[in-house]
């Protein structure tokens, strides 16, 4: 699959989304650092979400 | 009486009498056995013909014999009678060939046992004929019942093989020569045909005799075009046929090894392309089951590999949402900011009558420390 400069890989995304949980779960992160966070990886989920989707209508898999 | 006589001296005797010979028979054949016969320094050939009664003395070179010779064998012999200066009365030899069954086959085995200890006959001088030729070159009388045969055969079984015919003598004391000339003649084409065919059908020994003369048997050997010769019957074999590259019994024989029958040939290339249709089916079939196959592995495991990427988001969902900083309002819990936006989490960290906002789950309302406990 072609990807355009800039636009991450799927593993890239999920290992973004794994370091934004690993810093939610510490006990220092503020609350409002949590909250950018948080924002974030809903963002993230979202992009993954969507190129899980594209890559099963590609490979013909419902 | 004396003066009644032609008188000469012995010179003028040898001349006159070579004269009158030369007016009189100026070329003889004489047919006897020969003996007394011997070849001097490789190149002159003297013996005698004999019969009962007399014997005649005959003189010549190599060059003269059709083969081997020796005495007890009979020949006729083609000559120029001839008086000798010095050495009597002579035949010149002109041509020689055995005659009767039984000399022509002893003059035959001798020529068949010098040429045999030379190789000629040696099966690894055979050449393969081209299968099918696409042109030949016939050596054989035109108005032969060989002919016939031979073009019957080849009409029958490939009619578009090309037949360059030489009409040539194929029996007599002239055969051999005309034989090896036309042999020589087509050699000696530029573009020369494929294979060279003679034919000859059946006769008595005599008859056949050209085709086991020494000439026409080395000129079939050295032939630079692969040759097939047939002559005669089934038991008749000739020495040309031994140094031929291919022998067949007969004519008709010659032109069924010569070309396959077209009709045979179409009937099994037929077979042969069914057959392959049907293998090249077969494969095209197992080929598509097996790239079917594949296709369907390669679908079951790209489903696979989504399906856990979809388990391993939605796993990280649940947790991002766990982790949402604001949920705990929800439950009953408020945050607290100071005036400037920073988060308070302990009471330490305000001043009395410092102002403050306290966040609840539906809204934010601003306070005033009044004491602290």
């Amino acid at each position: 699959m072609t990807k355009k400069s800039g636009e991450q890989t799927y593993q890239q995304l999920k290992t973004e989304l794994e370091h934004i949980l690993r810093r939610m779960q510490h006990e220092d992160t503020d609350i409002d650092e949590a909250m950018v966070l948080h924002k974030q990886g809903q963002e993230i989920i979202k992009k993954l979400e969507a190129y899980l989707k594209d890559a099963s209508k590609k490979a013909g898999i419902k | 009486m004396i003066g009644e006589n032609p008188s000469f001296s012995v010179s003028e005797f040898v001349a006159v009498f070579n004269q009158s010979l030369e007016m009189m028979y100026p070329q003889v054949a004489v047919t006897g056995e020969i003996s007394n016969f011997r070849v001097s320094k490789g190149k002159w050939v003297y013996f005698d013909l004999k019969d009962e009664y007399s014997s005649v003395k005959f003189f010549g070179t190599v060059y003269s014999l059709p083969g081997p010779l020796e005495d007890g064998i009979t020949c006729e012999v083609i000559g120029q009678p001839k008086l000798s200066n010095k050495y009597g009365f002579s035949i010149n030899i002109k041509s020689i060939r055995p005659v009767g069954e039984g000399s022509l086959k002893k003059a035959r085995d001798l020529l068949m046992a010098k040429l045999n200890a030379e190789g000629l006959f040696a099966e690894e001088r055979k050449r393969s004929l081209a299968y099918p030729p696409s042109r030949i070159g016939l050596i054989t009388s035109a108005e032969s019942a060989a002919i016939a045969d031979f073009r019957k055969i080849i009409n029958a079984r490939w009619p578009r093989l090309q037949i360059e015919l030489t009409d040539t003598l194929v029996q007599g004391a002239s055969a051999p020569a005309a034989i090896v000339k036309a042999l020589q003649d087509f050699n000696l084409l530029s573009d020369p045909p494929e294979v060279l065919v003679i034919v000859r059908g059946g006769g008595s020994v005599d008859d056949l005799a050209a085709f086991s003369d020494e000439s026409v048997v080395r000129a079939v050997a050295s032939s630079r075009i692969p040759t097939l010769v047939a002559i005669g019957h089934e038991n008749d074999i000739s020495l040309a046929e031994l140094a031929a590259d291919k022998r067949a019994s007969t004519p008709s024989n010659a032109a069924e090894l010569l070309v396959p029958d077209a009709k045979h040939e179409l009937l099994a290339l037929q077979g042969l392309g069914k057959s392959l249709s049907d293998v090249l089916a077969a494969t095209l079939k197992n080929k598509k089951n097996f790239v079917q196959e594949q296709a369907s592995q390669l679908n079951r495991a790209i489903e696979h590999v989504l399906t856990n990427c979809a388990h391993d988001l939605a796993n990280k969902k649940v947790l991002l949402k766990a982790f949402d900083p604001l949920s705990p309002l929800k439950q009953g819990y408020a945050l607290v900011r100071s005036a400037k936006g920073k988060h308070i989490k302990r009471a330490s960290q305000l001043a009395k009558a410092e102002a403050f906002s306290i966040q609840f789950t539906d809204r934010k309302i601003q306070a005033r420390l009044a004491g602290k406990e």
